[in-house]
């Protein structure tokens, strides 16, 4: 599935750099998120052209929040590559940003489902106040995991939920108690994304090879740090961002055998938000037809990739 | 493996859960969630067994139970009332004091309980896991037994008031107040009144002018316009600390469709009218001083409350996000400004008993 091109008028040839730009962003990406889609649009079998057309969607508003977040970060390197905001100008990064969003907004509108549309601006419009609220914590190192969940709620977990609530949109499933399930379910597997992924920056089932404390140096404390810093006290944590290495915040926190005593138990934390993702997604039994079902199956085991970070 | 339940409104079940009356053996938490837009439709509970339950220390459970800490709204005020008129020699019953001030006490005690009791209902304390008590939320208590508790000491309450009524009948009209507000938030129907905007005219009303000027009727010391005054000043200052909670709180009551004058004002907006309704105290206060007492107490009651919420109004000025710490610590520090206020003034009335005592 070419997941840039939905409609001939999508990249037009003629706007210079545009198609670069593009290419070089999509290139790389895993697509975890449009084949989440694909996963949710095949056991309801939604047509393929309105699962191409979301899962489109999804990259689109992900990758747009991307451009963006990598300029308002400063982060220099995206996917591995220089970020587009350097490769090319600042400019061209937030009018290519704006570009994807309007596109969807075009594509989308031409699918006719003003729900659908509807609900894709509300979470765009989270993204972006995510966005918003975690810039304005940079340099917060007293914050707690509360507040952190609420700001992650918007700017990742968002995506998730439209993942999961947008096939049956597109379809006219409506039921309040269907999506009010798909809601929840969404919220924590991006809730569970998002931590897993703040573990990676202390070096923790980083088979990735993500660089380390990129967060804590550009001052921002993520949700394991905020976790595992709970009981410091506020001057304390302020040393946080001296820390030039994973064993440097260990030592900060307490030595290494503290720092393995927090991990297991924000892996007990989390196990209790996987077992509340897995009641969420048993209960949505009710509101799918019998041969739908095996969504429930493809979904569970979702956690152990996107927390655990098993293949 | 832990074992959750998912209940809506519809299911005959529901309210048994809410209320905790579904077994006496187990507890049916409710679960936090973070899309706030959508309380109270379905809940997820996670069941958990009473035996499992952790519970702190009796005194504790109870002094949380029934947050003793906020007693010092009703009592400030009924103790300032007392020691004006005991240095004013104005006569007054000391049985009908001291029954009307364990009235007022009870009173607030079940008030306090009912709003925990429907916020748990209403699924407020799902969007803000750390309001209220937190007696309900840990299944330290039922919600059903936290308002049995409430509904016997509101009852308690106001049977210790009758004999202040049956003697001072104008009291009737004060006690009305607080009723109908009880009643307006019981037939309030999604959230309660406290979730709808200018609610802080009630609270003001309260506890200030109506707990003030009613207890100096009750103990048949007759209306005065001090005890206005007093009671101006600590509804004011009440409503001050309730804002301050309520800005603390902006980013997730405006999400949640929470209506109050900070959700409609905003972050930005929002700071200076915390500003505003601050300066507006210290003003009430100077006033206050100016005209009841010596000119050296104005200027102490003007600089000093200043000097108190000094850091408060520079760090407001610097706050930059709706969420982090740096909100719970400017709003904290904020608090102790107007506690030491309250101290300050608890000094002055120490000092009129050290004076009384030097001329006796």
């Amino acid at each position: 599935m070419n997941l840039k091109i939905y409609d001939p008028k999508d990249f037009p040839a003629y706007l210079p750099k545009l198609n670069t730009l593009y290419d070089d962003l999509f290139s790389g990406g895993k697509g975890f998120r449009a084949k989440l889609i694909k996963m949710v649009g095949d056991q309801i079998a939604l047509d393929p052209k309105s699962e191409h057309l979301l899962a489109q969607t999804i990259e689109f508003i992900h990758n747009a929040s991307l451009l963006h977040d990598d300029l308002v970060d400063r982060s220099n390197l995206r996917r591995g590559k220089t970020a587009a905001w350097l490769r090319f100008t600042p400019e061209y990064a937030v009018l290519a940003g704006d570009y994807l969003l309007a596109r969807v907004m075009v594509n989308l509108s031409g699918h006719g489902n003003i729900r659908l549309v509807q609900y894709t601006a509300e979470i765009i419009s989270d993204l972006l106040e995510g966005e918003w609220l975690q810039d304005s914590l940079v340099g917060d190192f007293g914050l707690d995991l509360s507040q952190l969940d609420r700001v992650h709620n918007l700017k990742t977990a968002s995506l998730f939920k439209w993942c999961l609530r947008a096939p049956f949109i597109a379809q006219e499933r409506y039921e309040p108690g269907l999506h009010t399930g798909l809601e929840e379910a969404g919220t924590l597997l991006g809730q569970l994304f998002q931590r897993g992924d703040d573990l990676l920056d202390f070096d923790v089932r980083n088979n990735e090879g993500k660089a380390v404390l990129g967060d804590l140096k550009s001052g921002y404390m993520n949700s394991f740090a905020a976790f595992a810093t709970s009981e410091m006290p506020a001057e304390k944590r302020a040393v946080l961002k001296e820390c030039k290495t994973v064993a440097d915040f260990a030592l900060a926190i307490g030595g290494p055998d503290k720092f393995a005593a927090k991990l297991a138990e924000f892996d007990q934390k989390n196990e209790f938000l996987i077992q509340l993702y897995q009641h969420h997604l048993k209960n949505l039994k009710s509101y799918l037809k019998p041969e739908e079902m095996k969504l429930i199956d493809k979904l569970l085991p979702l956690t152990e990739l996107l927390y655990w970070r098993r293949v | 493996m832990r074992e959750f339940k998912t209940l809506s409104k519809t299911d005959p079940e529901f309210l048994a859960y809410l209320r905790g009356t579904f077994s006496s053996s187990l507890r049916a938490l409710p679960v936090k969630s973070l899309n706030v837009s959508t309380p109270g439709e379905t809940v997820t509970f996670e069941i958990v067994p009473v035996k499992d339950i952790q519970r702190p220390g009796a005194l504790k459970l109870w002094a949380q139970v029934f947050r003793l800490r906020n007693f010092i709204y009703v009592l400030f005020p009924l103790y300032l009332i007392l020691t004006k008129n005991i240095f004013d020699e104005v006569e007054f019953d000391p049985i009908l004091a001291i029954l009307s001030g364990f009235g007022a006490l009870f009173v607030t005690l079940g008030a306090f309980l009912l709003n925990d009791y429907y916020d748990h209902m209403k699924g407020v304390d799902r969007i803000h896991p750390e309001s209220g008590s937190q007696a309900i939320q840990k299944g330290w208590v039922t919600a059903g037994a936290t308002k049995s508790w409430a509904v016997v000491y509101l009852g308690f309450g106001l049977l210790l008031g009758l004999p202040s009524i049956w003697v001072f009948p104008e009291l009737l009209p004060m006690v009305s107040v607080p009723a109908f507000v009880a009643f307006l938030a019981w037939i309030s129907p999604r959230l309660g009144l406290k979730y709808k905007r200018f609610a802080e005219i009630v609270v003001f009303l309260l506890f200030g002018p109506l707990l003030t000027v009613g207890y100096q009727t009750a103990i048949g010391a007759g209306f005065d316009i001090e005890a206005l005054w007093i009671g101006i000043l600590t509804g004011w200052h009440f409503v001050f600390l309730v804002q301050l909670k309520n800005f603390e709180s902006v980013m997730v009551n405006s999400q949640a469709g929470f209506e109050n004058t900070m959700s409609y004002l905003g972050f930005e907006r929002g700071r200076r009218a915390l500003e505003v309704i601050w300066f507006a105290f210290i003003a009430l206060m100077a006033g206050y001083q100016w005209v009841y007492h010596s000119k050296d107490w104005f200027l102490g009651f003007v600089i000093l409350p200043v000097i108190f919420s000094l850091g408060f109004l520079i760090s407001l000025r610097r706050l930059k996000s709706p969420v982090g710490s740096r909100i719970r610590e400017v709003m904290r520090m904020g608090r102790v400004g107007a506690l030491l206020t309250l101290i300050l003034w608890t000094l002055q009335t120490l000092f009129y008993w050290l004076v009384i005592e030097t001329l006796a």
